[in-house]
């Protein structure tokens, strides 16, 4: 090999390995943005279930700029409010490589549908996600949703679809006074979560609404109740007139006016 | 290089008496310096064949590294979540349609099991 061909292979050899260097940079560089992603979107889920909904959806939406084809980091920032937003999900849901990712952004945008009373836009037939969209569409037309059961060989609904389900539920057991379909509600969101701020309310509407609870006790559980709690006992006083009494006694404005 | 007008043989420049048939070696003053500019080219070349080895030596070594950094070590996503909904209040402001009764004993249902 001459000196001239051996400074040309030289050269080309030293070329290759910049660009493969080039190359190693672009992948570790990939490969730091997603652990810092992965790691921004575990954190942003422990902040959900902690109920700090704008910080994990604040986290959620940086975790997402760094991966943005990732359908869970897309999710969590989603703002649901926002049916613009949502939409947008499914560009991101259709490059998902996972199925259960792309099933549960189909159910994340089909339950923000539902919550604004729109129709739900995907065929979740046969999922216990579509079963309770589906009793809440009913249960937001005024029509019977029919009773919540859990089928043999279903896949689990998504808990905030279980949530929201069990939410709008309740509302309407309560509106048609329907004592132990309220109570199951409340009961139901209570084991979801046991944790959570609305938790007094929901063992005040389980407790108040069994008739072996003696007064004394379910005026403790109004005591409880620390949101809104006028409100909170003076719908129990609604829903339970053989309460009306003992509340009267501790609260009288909240029974005043009651029919 | 410089050529041995006995034999042709190509000697190393320094070289007083040819390698091959022994004869002294004469050398006039271009043939030295194009021996030297020979060697030097020579030399550049075999400096550039090493730097281009080590580089790529170095670029594989690094693709590997980050290859096993992106594909090895980077945790996976965790599963997609659906995110919380405002599903308006637990109870609403207007007063129940029908005036209801405590229920006997029945406990409250258990939620099926959520994700």
């Amino acid at each position: 090999m001459t000196s001239g061909q051996r400074s040309l292979v030289g050269m080309s050899m030293l070329a290759a390995g910049l660009l493969l260097v080039l190359a190693a940079a672009g992948i570790a560089w990939s490969g730091v943005q997603r652990w810092l992603a992965v790691s921004e979107t575990r954190d942003a889920l422990e902040m959900l279930r902690r109920d700090r909904v704008a910080d994990a959806r604040k986290l959620a939406a940086k975790a997402s700029a760094r991966v943005p084809d990732e359908v869970a980091p897309a999710l969590l920032a989603l703002d649901t409010a926002d049916l613009d937003a949502v939409e947008r999900i499914e560009a991101i849901a259709a490059r998902g490589t996972s199925r259960a990712d792309r099933e549960t952004a189909h159910a994340a945008m089909a339950l923000a549908r539902v919550a604004k009373g729109k129709a739900a836009g995907f065929d979740l037939e046969g999922s216990a996600d579509g079963r309770l969209l589906a009793a809440m569409a009913a249960a937001n037309a005024g029509r019977d949703p029919g009773r919540l059961k859990p089928v043999d060989g279903e896949a689990p609904p998504h808990l905030n679809v279980l949530r929201a389900a069990h939410t709008v539920l309740l509302r309407r057991a309560w509106q048609a006074g329907k004592v132990s379909e309220v109570r199951a509600h409340a009961g139901a969101l209570l084991l979801l979560r046991p944790r959570a701020p609305e938790a007094p309310l929901m063992h005040l509407l389980v407790g108040a609404g069994s008739a072996l609870l003696p007064d004394a006790e379910a005026i403790k559980l109004c005591e409880a109740v620390k949101q809104e709690q006028e409100a909170a006992i003076r719908a129990v006083a609604a829903l339970l007139p053989q309460r009306r009494a003992a509340i009267a006694a501790r609260w009288p404005k909240a029974v005043e006016g009651l029919p | 290089m410089i050529p041995c007008q006995a034999c042709g043989n190509q000697n190393p420049i320094g070289t007083r008496y040819c390698r091959r048939c022994g004869e002294k070696v004469h050398a006039d003053q271009q043939q030295v310096m194009q021996a030297v500019q020979s060697t030097n080219d020579d030399l550049a070349s075999r400096k550039w064949l090493e730097r281009g080895r080590s580089a790529l030596v170095i670029g594989a070594f690094l693709l590997v590294c980050a290859l096993v950094l992106r594909y090895a070590v980077v945790p996976p996503m965790p599963s997609a979540e659906v995110p919380p909904v405002d599903a308006g209040p637990f109870i609403p402001a207007e007063l129940p349609k029908v005036e209801a009764k405590a229920e006997a004993a029945a406990p409250a249902v258990k939620p099926a099991l959520a994700r």
